[in-house]
């Protein structure tokens, strides 16, 4: 275990050098992210439909979302997703990468085929799902039809029970490689010797899963967890392009009702840019709470592991 | 640091900017077609620089998808272009001042050349902001192949449709196919059947007229007729899960009887048909409610030029407009799109005999179908969607018609 | 990556199987874990398989055939020229150039003091970083629009790029701190010892070691700027400035799609990243977070 080297105590030495390090970044950060972001929180505060001048209302936005059904369905409905996706798409890149992991050959080839979906822009596969599912004569149905499984076919996108786990289903599809690549790095690294003397104590392979690789890669899985959270939080494109989130609001999420809000669905002639605005300042908040008690969770100040996430 | 930015990208913009100053005319569209690239766009261009030295049109179109978010992100942030496409803004932006009132640049005897729906679209409070270029109606396409099969006439009413059914049905047809997954073609079919109830959409949109309410009988009974249709088997199954490609799909394969559509639909036909479909469509008005009621259909223009009011090239622009719709010029485009055209005087241009028939529609049975007031869009299309499913009833979903746009012009 | 550690072994490992019982169970195992991964294989590669036979289909039988009865291999030239695909896929590299180059000029050191050095305010900080990662992009749709504008650089391809930076900026820093964090300190320090400043120890010993950790950055924010569709076809007016995606994207009408247009010009446009990860796919892997588990 190495020891940590301190630099010079002087408060001030201890600022200057990060400093230096983090301002340039930081002073792009300020530049371009937070004066629009800035404007947008300025934004949160007026009502604007961007023709007349704006009127400020300080808090009225808020107060209305406390008030909108929709907005409250839209929020259960971007828990709901981002519950399931965090937890599909932490869980089976990792079992699936464990498989990969276990000897067979041609792993490689595997992972780059599973990697395939995530080059591919969310619109566009937001546009062939939207196709492949649809009730007629879309492939999905086609083929449940043709093994003989038509009992199951669904109207997916077209159903308000079904069009939630349809989206859920598109997202894990185009994050699966993506993760699991991720996952299959990290269970590379875990070092051989633990499993050799996990063996030795008698454990099988599922015990040596539990108890020996899930901790060590544990601030990874961290992160998967994270990132899965905070994509699910502001989700949009997909959901967009596959069902503008409808039918009648059944797929709408905190990013698709934003957008609604802001340019109408067919881009109607309401805008409502205050609105809209603080919608978006709803999602930064929960965003950043939620990734903030996630990470301190994750975070284990043990003495074998140096790491912290 | 923002001077030191500024400062760096205006000597880049100068840099590569032209030695010399043309007026440059900005016009914009989400036609791709008017962008470089056709033919009969770009005489159109050569012939007005040619007319006015020194000017340089720049046409530039966003994808209809993204266009009117950055529309709107334009007018936010004053950079509207000098011409362009309003699409459903066109009304709030006449209102606001932004746009240039045709009535006070041309004469009657200009406007007389449309065909009246379609500039009726664009006329908000008496004043036109648009001019419509392209028009559009709907019909019913029916596979007449298919029609003979099942031993069915085209249906006159409603009602005769809902009894042929289990005719279709027996023979395992869709009856009439189309999609809704976009959520615009419901209001197109659903809009015009409030104007055969006796109803008056553009008021309805409008929603000046004291005492008008979306929740009103005619509303209602649309909805209700609507639902009726669903209900009996009329319209495909998951009808909110089809797109209007896949909608046309299901005609071209043989699956349905019928399609529904607009007058650019065999535009379409041309390129993805099969030939089963090509050979045995016939064009047919939708039907109506009594056996001698009227046809209504929607009508309208889905693109329509505007001119920016604040634009310093205001005066050109207008030029322009002007020179677009000279009958020679109009006929260039009517004969390059092959669509439906807002200009009686173009008639001939159009090949396609059964667009030709759709035309003569426009002047006897057209109602509006497209709507522009704050939150009309949205409330209509979103309740439309859930009577088609039957999560909704009628009644309560004029009500929320209503009260969506209520609540939408409240906001605003 | 040296020798593959199974964390699911072979179960001869275990030791209450017998010689004589294993070989048989290995194979059914190992035949199993086969098929499961070849059908998600399956799963994971239906659409993209439509999509590539789309691309050679002729328009009237997109949805008549599951395989082309006739080879269009036309589509690819008529798509090339029709949607301008030179100038398009230029305007795309230039973006993403642009993009990745200051992202990981700018992230980097940030990513590096944030993992080596303890400072006041060091967490504050770094969540005012990453905050920036979970922003939705149509919520500063327009106020990154009225500010490109009054830099003058609305439809313009370099005022695109500078939009991407912030947000690529705040996920590279949390990629690459972790990263960072599994470089062992005593490097750094041995550095010092001999006499470098904090500069050279960053430049001359962590620097190189990073390349892994860059290499992901590379080629996720270049996927993401790539795929990127709404600031660039709401900033890109001009025909000549539009990138791939929006050109990709004409063939899907206000009413009717093409779609053996655009699944033909979706796979031109997605040569170019495929290559990218091709490449940069070893370094991917190792950069992700191998550091991160070495102790």
């Amino acid at each position: 275990m190495a020891e940590r080297l301190r630099n010079p105590p002087s408060r001030l030495r201890s600022l200057a050098v990060p400093a230096l390090f983090i301002a340039p970044a930081g002073l792009a950060l300020v530049l371009l992210m937070a004066v629009p972001m800035a404007d947008a929180v300025a934004l949160s505060f007026q009502n604007w439909n961007g023709m007349k001048p704006p009127t400020w209302v300080g808090f009225g936005n808020y107060v209305r979302l406390a008030q909108d059904a929709t907005f409250f369905r839209a929020l259960w409905q971007t828990v709901y997703f981002t519950v399931c996706t965090a937890v599909l798409q932490t869980i089976l890149p990792l079992l699936i990468a464990s498989l990969l992991n276990s000897g067979i050959r041609g792993s490689t080839v595997f992972r780059t085929l599973y990697f395939m979906p995530v080059i591919i822009s969310l619109a566009i596969s937001g546009l062939l799902w939207a196709m492949l599912f649809e009730p007629n004569f879309g492939p999905v149905n086609t083929v449940l039809r043709f093994v003989g499984l038509g009992g199951l076919s669904q109207l997916w996108l077209a159903s308000p029970t079904t069009v939630m786990p349809s989206v859920i289903l598109v997202s894990v599809w185009q994050s699966l490689g993506f993760y699991l690549v991720i996952f299959f790095a990290a269970l590379q690294a875990v070092p051989k010797d633990l499993y050799e003397a996990a063996t030795i104590d008698g454990a099988n392979a599922w015990r040596r899963f539990i108890n020996v690789t899930v901790p060590t890669i544990r601030p990874v899985i961290v992160i998967v967890v994270v990132l899965n959270t905070i994509n699910g939080i502001k989700v949009f494109d997909q959901i967009w392009v596959m069902t503008a989130g409808g039918p009648d609001y059944a797929s709408a999420t905190l990013g698709t009702y934003l957008y609604s809000i802001a340019f109408g669905a067919m881009g109607a002639s309401n805008s409502r840019l205050g609105y809209a605005a603080a919608i978006a300042i709803i999602i930064l908040l929960l965003s950043i709470v939620v990734s903030m008690v996630q990470i301190r969770l994750g975070r284990r100040k043990d003495i074998d592991s140096q790491i912290e996430v | 640091m923002k001077k030191l930015m500024t400062t760096v990208a205006a000597a880049i913009a100068l840099a590569a900017a032209p030695a010399h100053a043309d007026t440059v005319l900005h016009v914009l569209s989400w036609q791709p077609a008017y962008v470089d690239g056709t033919d009969y766009w770009k005489k159109t261009v050569a012939g007005f620089e040619a007319e006015n030295p020194g000017v340089k049109v720049e046409s530039n179109f966003i994808a209809f998808a993204q266009y009117l978010p950055s529309l709107t992100a334009m007018i936010a942030s004053d950079s509207l272009p000098d011409v362009f496409n309003g699409g459903t803004k066109t009304g709030e932006l006449g209102r606001s001042g932004h746009l240039v009132n045709f009535k006070d640049v041309f004469d009657d005897k200009f406007f007389a050349q449309f065909f009246k729906g379609p500039l009726r679209q664009y006329t908000f409070d008496d004043k036109p902001y648009g001019l419509p270029d392209m028009a559009q109606d709907f019909g019913i396409f029916a596979n007449d192949r298919i029609m003979k099969e099942v031993g069915v006439k085209m249906p006159n009413t409603w009602d005769e449709l809902i009894a042929d059914v289990p005719k279709f049905k027996a023979k395992g047809y869709i009856p009439l196919a189309w999609g809704n997954l976009t959520r615009n073609t419901c209001p197109d079919f659903f809009l015009p059947l409030i104007a055969q109830y006796g109803g008056d959409v553009y008021a309805l949109d409008d929603h000046t007229k004291p005492g008008l309410s979306w929740d009103s009988k005619p509303v209602i009974d649309a909805l209700g007729l609507v639902q009726k249709l669903a209900k009996a088997g009329v319209f495909p199954e998951g009808i909110n899960g089809i797109d209007d490609s896949q909608g046309q799909q299901l005609a071209y394969q043989g699956k349905a009887a019928m399609l529904f559509g607009g007058s650019w639909t065999p535009g379409i036909f041309a390129q993805n048909g099969t030939k089963d479909w090509l050979d045995n469509y016939s064009v047919n008005k939708v039907p109506a409610l009594t056996p001698d009621g009227i046809h209504y259909a929607g009508d309208g223009a889905g693109e329509a030029w505007s001119v920016n009011a604040d634009s310093p090239n205001k005066d050109l622009a207008v030029k322009f407009i002007a020179y677009l719709y000279r009958p020679e010029v109009y006929n260039w485009r009517a004969k390059g799109l092959q669509s439906f055209l807002s200009m009686q005087s173009a008639v001939d241009q159009i090949d396609n005999p059964k667009v030709k028939t759709m035309i003569s529609w426009i002047g006897t049975d057209s109602a509006d179908p497209i709507l522009f007031g704050p939150g009309s869009w949205d409330a209509v299309s979103n309740v439309c969607q859930s009577t088609l499913d039957g999560s909704i009833t009628p009644e309560d979903g004029a009500k929320k018609i209503e009260a969506d746009v209520m609540a939408a012009r409240e906001n605003n | 990556m040296t020798t593959t550690t199974p964390a699911i072994a072979p179960i001869s490992r275990s030791s209450r199987t017998t010689a004589v019982g294993a070989p048989w169970q290995l194979i059914f195992m190992r035949s199993l874990i086969y098929v499961i991964l070849t059908l998600i294989v399956i799963v994971e590669a239906f659409p993209l398989l439509w999509m590539l036979l789309t691309s050679v289909k002729d328009t009237h039988e997109v949805f008549n055939t599951f395989l082309p009865t006739q080879f269009r291999w036309d589509n690819f030239p008529r798509v090339w020229t029709a949607m301008n695909f030179p100038v398009h896929l230029a305007n795309s590299l230039y973006v993403t150039c642009l993009t990745v180059g200051l992202v990981v000029l700018l992230a980097t050191p940030a990513a590096y003091a944030f993992a080596r050095y303890r400072f006041p305010g060091r967490e504050i900080v770094f969540y005012a970083f990453i905050g920036a990662m979970m922003i939705p992009p149509q919520a500063i749709l327009i106020p990154m629009f009225q500010f490109l504008k009054s830099l003058h650089m609305l439809n313009s391809l370099t005022g695109l790029a500078l939009s991407f930076v912030g947000g690529g900026i705040a996920f590279s820093v949390f990629l690459m701190r972790t990263f960072f964090l599994s470089l062992p300190r005593e490097l750094g320090d041995a550095a010092r010892i001999d006499g470098c400043n904090d500069f050279q120890v960053f430049w001359r010993v962590y620097l190189p070691l990073a390349r892994p950790g860059i290499a992901t950055v590379v080629i996720i924010q270049s996927l993401y700027t790539w795929n990127e569709f709404m600031f660039s076809n709401t900033f890109l007016t001009s025909p000549q400035n539009k990138t791939v995606q929006s050109a990709v994207f004409q063939a899907v009408g206000q009413y009717a799609t093409d779609y053996t247009a655009l699944c033909s010009g979706l796979i031109i446009a997605l040569v170019p990243v495929v290559v990218v990860y091709l490449v940069l796919q070893r370094q991917f892997v190792s950069g992700l977070t191998a550091g991160a588990l070495k102790g």
